[in-house]
């Protein structure tokens, strides 16, 4: 036994109870797996106690093959290919498989227990040759194992008189992005053919260093003419097209035969649209829930890693764990990219629903409009289906009710008689945008202001102060919009503080801008993941705060003489101008302390076209987030848009940045605001 | 080299090349005369491109992705959306598979990449232009 030449340093008495507790799980185990075997079926070697044996063998085999116990770990690997090939059918469980899985346990016992007592066991050559024997026999027999849905692809198309065809593509070589090639190649063939399978898929990574694509396909045409519709210059050299056999592929056909359920979800399928799966969506957040506790994971491990990289900076194992740490990375990134994208649903979903609703209105109010619907097609995540419904049908009710005029109006002010309503979705940057925009009337900046006085909410010398673009901002104003109702259309209780509450709900933001005659355009933005996001940590006040990777434009170290007041408000002079400067409690007392420090941080935050800079303490890194919810009854600010658990474990609250901006630049109460002016002369470089 | 036969020249097809770069341009322009094809417009952007489109209705478009104003992938986009029987061919270096495949899924008939390389690029535009619609 060579564990001399183990890397781990170990004290021999740790060692030793390292051993004993994997010979007493050991033995356990091979108990249970001999059971396990036992119990198998002829019929059924797809299910639980295939995946039990699975795992109980690749344990063992880790652990078996750390303690150095070669030779029952390369055993146990074959053992492990054979109940990979029972799985995928390519061999069938008989006497034999029996036979030689449990002899396989017998050994590792045997192993185990003659090393527990330092002595070695000799794993017999005839079990190695029965089992080298199965698994060329199961080499030999390739079955093609395929997935439930895949099988449902192929009966419909053998119900429908297509054929099955394998396709071995071979790229050409000059072809460069094979990953591109091959989608192009099936965008090809798509018309031609049902792709039942791909391998390796396209959006496999491991596809750039293929020679060979294979795909197995349904399709009317006979294998030489399909074969000449795969040879694609740049892309393909080589093409072998092979029809297979039915009866080979469709596997266990009693089991088509009798219950059928294949044949019964066959018949109810709808032909023209075969290329779905429908799953419950619970499954797929489960999926997106296990994928952000992955995310921790992998921020934990992070952390470990570079703290084991700064205390041993030479061992060889660190670099080993760089790499594994990017290797998992990687792939995490994938399968969160994947999940996310199972999670996408076209935005036509919600707005379909609007033009019936625009129709009735419009019927009910007397007034002409048309609905324009632009970029339906535009993918959200299926949470956001959910939710922006409400918010968006209420700002086109405020639309027909409040922004459009009667058609007689509208003439007079010589525009078309029939109004126009575009709601349109667009993706920008890592961004979902959502505009709803009116030809109407457009919204009396004079009049917001003169209500907001007269209710209380700004003072006049602060309505005086306000420029119109901020003014808009008041219908925001909890109150302020179901003040005054005119009819019954949008008089349902829901008022535009509660669309923001709704949009800012999902993290997102939503802005007005309006020109008086000529309408009005409500822009909602959501973020393109509603679960993850990238963040960067600051320090203020000796706590740590997260800020949405993309709200942040600039990073800048400031010294006090950097800092200027304009009126009371902190600002740093840009080049574009000045900065409105703010802490992270809202304004004052914080920023100003920070200030005093000679070193501190300034975050360029921006956010529907608007920016002020953040006064921080310190930068504490970039990291990736699970955004969980924070319960309103313990963090009652909007200031706080979730909370996340740092790879140390600790948990950060994430700042809502849009409500960040608004109270530094218009909160009339808790900031006393202040209007920039410019400044008289050139202190602004 | 093996001779590049012109066997589309009788029909002489027209070509849009879109690209920033003169010498880009030129160069892809090669390609066409082997073929024996009829460069009809060149556009530096992707919103001349989108114009001269429309103007000159040419047989194949050479499209580049990066470029100023507007991507390449914006103008096949747009081109796509309102002649669906458009044939955009994408030029585009080694780095962008990702953009590239994005304008495969939104109807661009093939892709070149750069540096191109004259007898594999014109064996693309042949191919291409004998597709059916």
């Amino acid at each position: 036994m060579d564990h001399e030449n183990d890397t781990i340093m170990l004290t021999e008495e740790e060692l030793d109870a390292l051993k004993e507790t994997f010979y007493a799980q050991a033995l356990e185990m091979s108990e249970e797996l001999t059971a396990e075997i036992l119990s198998l079926e002829a019929n059924d070697c797809a299910g639980e106690p295939v995946k039990r044996i699975k795992r109980y063998f690749h344990t063992l085999k880790g652990d078996s093959s750390s303690i150095g116990l070669k030779a029952i770990s390369e055993l146990i690997h074959s053992a492990e290919d054979l109940m990979a090939a029972l799985e995928d059918r390519s061999i069938a469980l008989d006497g034999a498989v029996l036979e030689v899985l449990l002899k396989s346990v017998d050994e590792i016992e045997k192993a185990i227990s003659a090393d527990r007592l330092g002595s070695k066991h000799e794993i017999p050559t005839r079990l190695k040759e029965d089992m080298e024997q199965l698994l060329g026999k199961a080499r030999g027999t390739p079955r093609l194992a395929m997935t439930e849905y895949e099988e449902l692809v192929l009966s419909t198309s053998l119900a429908e008189g297509m054929k099955i065809y394998r396709l071995t593509l071979e790229f050409s070589g000059d072809c460069v992005m094979k990953s591109a090639s091959a989608l192009l190649l099936l965008q090809y063939l798509s018309s031609e053919m049902e792709a039942i399978r791909v391998s390796p898929s396209p959006e496999d990574p491991a596809i750039e260093s293929a020679r060979f694509f294979e795909c197995i396909a349904a399709s009317k045409r006979p294998a030489h003419e399909l074969k000449k519709l795969c040879l694609i210059p740049g892309v393909t050299s080589k093409a072998a097209c092979e029809e297979l056999d039915a009866a080979s592929i469709v596997a266990s056909p009693e089991k088509a035969g009798t219950e059928t359920p294949v044949d019964s979800v066959d018949r109810g399928l709808d032909k023209a649209a075969p290329a779905t799966i429908r799953v419950l969506s619970e499954r797929v957040d489960q999926m997106m829930d296990l994928v952000g506790e992955l995310v921790m994971g992998r921020s934990m491990i992070e952390e470990l890693v570079g703290r084991f990289e700064a205390r041993y900076p030479k061992d060889e194992l660190v670099h080993g764990f760089v790499k594994a740490r990017s290797f998992i990375s990687r792939s995490l990134s994938d399968l969160q990219r994947s999940v996310m994208s199972i999670r996408m649903i076209p935005v036509e979903k919600v707005f379909r629903r609007f033009p019936r609703m625009v129709r009735d209105l419009s019927n009910s109010s007397g007034k002409e409009i048309s609905l324009l619907l632009k970029g339906e097609r535009t993918e959200i995540d299926k949470a956001l289906v959910d939710v922006i419904g409400e918010p968006l049908l209420h700002i086109i009710r405020n639309a027909v009710d409040h922004g459009m005029e009667t058609s007689a109006d509208r003439k007079k002010a010589g525009k078309p008689a029939e109004g126009t309503i575009t709601v349109e979705a667009c993706h920008r940057d890592s961004e979902i945008v959502i505009r709803v925009a009116d030809d109407g009337r457009g919204m009396d900046a004079g009049r917001l202001k003169e209500k907001a006085v007269s209710m209380g909410y700004v003072s006049p010398e602060q309505a005086g102060a306000m420029e119109d673009s901020e003014a808009l901002r008041l219908i925001f104003i909890p109150g302020f919009s179901t003040a005054e109702k005119v009819s019954g259309i949008s008089g349902r209780g829901i008022g535009m503080d509660i669309v923001k509450e709704t949009v800012e709900g999902m993290r997102g933001s939503v802005s007005v801008v309006s020109s008086p005659g000529k309408g009005t355009e409500f822009t909602l933005r959501f973020p393109l993941t509603l679960s993850i996001m990238r963040a960067v940590l600051v320090r203020a006040g000796g706590t740590m705060y997260a800020l949405p990777l993309g709200s942040v434009a600039d990073i800048k170290r400031v010294r006090p003489h950097d800092i200027d007041s304009l009126t009371g408000m902190d600002v740093l002079n840009l080049k574009g101008g000045p900065l409105p400067l703010t802490g992270i409690d809202g304004h004052g007392a914080e920023n100003r302390a920070g200030l005093r420090r000679s070193k501190a941080f300034v975050l360029t935050l921006k956010h529907g076209g608007r920016k002020v800079g953040l006064v921080v303490d310190s930068l504490a890194g970039e990291e990736e987030l699970v955004v969980k919810a924070v319960d309103d009854a313990i963090v009652s600010t909007p200031l706080v848009s979730g909370a996340s658990i740092l790879g140390n474990g600790k948990v950060v609250l994430i700042l809502n940045i849009g409500e960040l901006i608004s109270r530094t630049l218009t909160n009339p109460e808790s900031l006393g605001y202040r209007r920039f002016e410019r400044k008289p002369t050139g202190t602004n470089g | 080299m093996r001779p590049i036969t012109s066997e589309v020249d009788k029909s002489a097809y027209s070509f849009l090349i879109v690209d920033d770069s003169l010498f880009a341009r030129k160069n892809i322009a090669k390609a066409v005369e082997a073929i024996g094809g009829n460069v009809v417009g060149e556009a530096v952007n992707g919103r001349e491109a989108v114009e001269k489109y429309f103007e000159l209705r040419p047989d194949l478009v050479l499209m580049d992705i990066s470029m100023p104003e507007m991507e390449g992938i914006e103008a096949l986009g747009l081109i796509r959306e309102r002649d669906s029987s458009a044939k955009v061919v994408i030029v585009s270096s080694l780095g962008h598979q990702e953009m590239v495949k994005k304008g495969i899924s939104l109807g661009a008939k093939h892709f070149i990449s750069k540096p191109v390389v004259l007898e594999k690029a014109a064996d693309i535009i042949k191919f291409v232009l004998a597709q059916k619609g």
